[in-house]
């Protein structure tokens, strides 16, 4: 049976190509058993935090800044409100922009792990899967 | 003369002296010489008759004793009167000549020793007296020295002409006390005088003659001169710097302005009455506070005044203008007045918001490169990353994706293009704009949306229903709002817009466009972010995040602005202001 080191990941991204792209990478390298793309970081909000009450998982969430209704920090700002237990929970943020002050504001946040700009690589996905895997041993 | 006529007083008092006393002399010998004839003529009477009788002998023996008793008794008394009477009388006029004569000294010396004209003359136009600074001029003018009883009309004195001299002593001879100024134009410098004329009463209070002082005010009237020379240079850098200045009395509340002053203020200085409450009155009501915090500190910690605030011109017209002052002390450290310069820097400060706009622009332009236009970009990238050769099914998943990414890339280089046009416009290429017009266009344009939503439009054009600028791009901003309201009506209730459009306080026009759709809970960050390109809010929508930016760009290059206001469930309103 194959290890993987998350239960779920949530891919939050309004642009639907981009979350195609994403799915298919995480999906090659065996991050998760279970794949969810989301182009409304409201609905994924609801939904993670319905499967974190439900269950205790590990979960990825895969995290764009620049979306309409609701960017990727007010998605951070409503997740720790809400959610009742975050230390399950891992933040990849990635932008298409490279702006210094952005990625500041991200790594304030605990939960975020990592920002990476766009276009995600696959070698940048291992990395931090590797080191994860050096955190939780 | 008028030496002379003081000198006569000390003639006069030697005269009496001499007189009393030659009167004692000669009443003195008088006695002497009949006292002694007296005693002759009785020796003679008594030899005469030295034949009569012993008794009329005896009786001249008598009269002769007596005779010589009474005049050494006689010389005695004269004596004796004129050391006791004469003499203490004599000495305390000699004592009261002597003061006089002093005092007349001093007051001559004074009248002689200055440079100052001074002469006097009767009803009949004849000097009285002069001085001998007129002296030395008469002689130096008409070679003659001037005489007591000339006619000082005649040409002799000929300081003014003859008609204008005559006014001027007719008028000092009718009684009144006055002063004149003229000038003499010299070879090399003219000559500025002042003529006081005072009239002379004699006892019987009626006017005798006339005194005039002839005082050389040349000094001060180029002085005065010069002084205006440099208040015009000042006067002239105020004006081109347009800088003014003031000076405030705080004791008394009155505040000094420049000429300049005024015309920064656009006030008349007639009318306008400076002080602390007038110049509040001229700032704008926005900046009053922080004008009065300045004052404040520039008093209480003796910070400079420094400070740009707008003012509100009469014509209601809004200018900016840099105060620098400075606040001075009393001993006891009590602030007694305030000076300081005011310059309109109206155009400075425009170019310095244009600046700050340009540069805003300029942010959020680079922020759409690298945001918008890298994002396809990287987009395209993973695509291409994520391509198996061989797996011909991935692959035909693939290329729409490629497709359609290409296709935002172009799209988005596109708007900018077009935005960027958008900005080259001119203010003579406005022209009047009836917006009756642009909403039937609109109406037109939109009549399926409006059907679909079965929205009701009601129109308050009729207070202001022309404005100024570009027809498009009224049609353009004003669509893109009714479109808004179209996309975001409520699904409970039938969508209702009402366009209203008003003159403003400012002189100025806006146009409203409020809807009752489902409004939005509105932050700083997303009032800012609902104008900016790809700025979208809602992610539900099929809007590209460009009509709004549009707008807003179109109402900026019509020198307007754009604002909202929303309630979430109750509505969103956009106002336009021209």
């Amino acid at each position: 049976m194959q290890k993987f080191t998350y239960d779920t990941v949530y891919i939050v991204d309004d642009n639907n190509t981009a979350n195609l792209v994403h799915e298919h990478l995480l999906k090659r390298i065996c991050v998760a058993p279970q794949i969810k793309s989301f182009t409304n970081p409201l609905r994924a909000l609801k939904k993670l935090n319905l499967e974190l009450l439900a269950d205790e998982k590990q979960i990825l969430v895969l995290l764009d800044i620049h979306m309409p209704e609701m960017n990727g920090f007010e998605f951070l700002n409503a997740f720790s409100l809400f959610s009742v237990n975050n230390e399950l929970v891992d933040v990849v943020m990635v932008s298409s922009s490279i702006d210094e002050k952005e990625i500041q504001q991200g790594l304030e946040y605990p939960i975020v792990r990592k920002i990476i700009t766009k276009p995600l690589k696959e070698t940048q996905l291992l990395d931090f899967i590797k080191q994860k895997g050096i955190i939780s041993a | 003369m008028i030496k002379n006529t003081l000198n006569q007083q000390n003639v006069s008092f030697a005269h009496i002296r001499k007189t009393i006393i030659f009167g004692f002399f000669l009443a003195g010998f008088l006695v002497i010489f009949l006292t002694i004839g007296m005693v002759v003529f009785l020796n003679e009477a008594q030899n005469d008759s030295i034949t009569k009788d012993l008794t009329s002998r005896q009786s001249f023996e008598n009269l002769k004793h007596f005779l010589t008793l009474a005049m050494i008794s006689f010389t005695l008394t004269l004596v004796g009167l004129y050391k006791f009477l004469a003499k203490p009388i004599m000495e305390t006029l000699r004592v009261n000549f002597e003061e006089l004569n002093r005092q007349a000294e001093q007051s001559t010396s004074i009248l002689e020793n200055t440079s100052d004209l001074i002469w006097a003359i009767d009803s009949d136009f004849k000097l009285l007296a002069f001085n001998s600074s007129f002296a030395k001029l008469m002689k130096y003018q008409g070679g003659n020295s001037p005489k007591i009883g000339d006619s000082i009309l005649s040409k002799n004195y000929s300081m003014l002409s003859f008609s204008i001299k005559k006014k001027l002593y007719e008028k000092a001879l009718a009684g009144e006390s006055f002063e004149t100024d003229f000038k003499l134009n010299g070879d090399d410098r003219t000559q500025y005088f002042e003529l006081s004329f005072h009239p002379i009463y004699d006892k019987n209070k009626a006017v005798s003659g006339c005194s005039v002082f002839r005082k050389n005010i040349t000094l001060r009237v180029e002085m005065y001169r010069e002084l205006e020379k440099k208040e015009g240079f000042l006067k002239e850098a105020q004006e081109i710097a347009n800088i003014g200045h003031w000076n405030w009395n705080m004791v008394t509340d009155e505040i000094q302005w420049s000429d300049q002053l005024y015309k920064v203020f656009g006030l008349d200085y007639q009318t306008f009455e400076a002080n602390y409450e007038g110049l509040m009155n001229v700032i704008h009501p926005e900046d009053q506070e922080a004008f009065g915090v300045s004052v404040e500190n520039c008093l209480t910690k003796k910070d400079l005044l420094d400070i740009v605030h707008r003012i509100v011109m009469p014509d209601g017209s809004i200018r900016y203008v840099h105060q620098k002052g400075k606040a001075y002390f009393l001993e006891d450290e009590t602030p007694s007045r305030m000076a300081g310069t005011i310059q309109d820097v109206t155009q400075l400060e425009e170019a310095r918001q244009q600046n700050i706009r340009q540069y805003n622009e300029l942010q959020n332009f680079v922020y759409i490169i690298s945001h918008n236009v890298r994002a396809p970009i990287a987009t395209l990238q993973s695509l291409v990353d994520i391509i198996e050769p061989g797996n011909e099914s991935l692959n035909a998943e693939i290329l729409p994706s490629i497709e359609t990414t290409v296709e935002t890339l172009d799209r988005t280089i596109k708007d900018l293009n077009y935005s960027l046009a958008l900005k080259n416009i001119q203010e003579k290429n406005f022209e009047e704009v009836d917006l009756r017009k642009v909403f039937r266009d609109i109406e037109h344009l939109l009549a399926i949306h409006i059907d679909a939503s079965k929205a009701t439009i009601e129109y308050n054009l009729s207070k202001a229903p022309k404005v100024k600028g570009i027809k498009s791009y009224f049609t353009n901003i004003l669509f893109n709002l009714v479109m808004n309201s179209i996309d975001y009506k409520a699904e409970d209730r039938p969508l209702h817009i009402k366009i209203t459009s008003q003159s403003n306080s400012q002189e100025g026009m806006e146009i409203i466009v409020a809807d009752n759709g489902k409004g939005m809970d509105l932050n700083s960050e997303k009032r800012k972010r609902i104008f900016d390109m790809y700025g979208r809010l809602s992610g539900t929508s099929n809007g590209r995040g460009m009509g709004l930016y549009l707008a807003k760009t179109q109402v900026e290059v019509m020198n307007g602005a754009i604002c909202v206001e929303s309630e979430p469930n109750r509505g969103t309103t956009f106002k336009v202001v021209f």
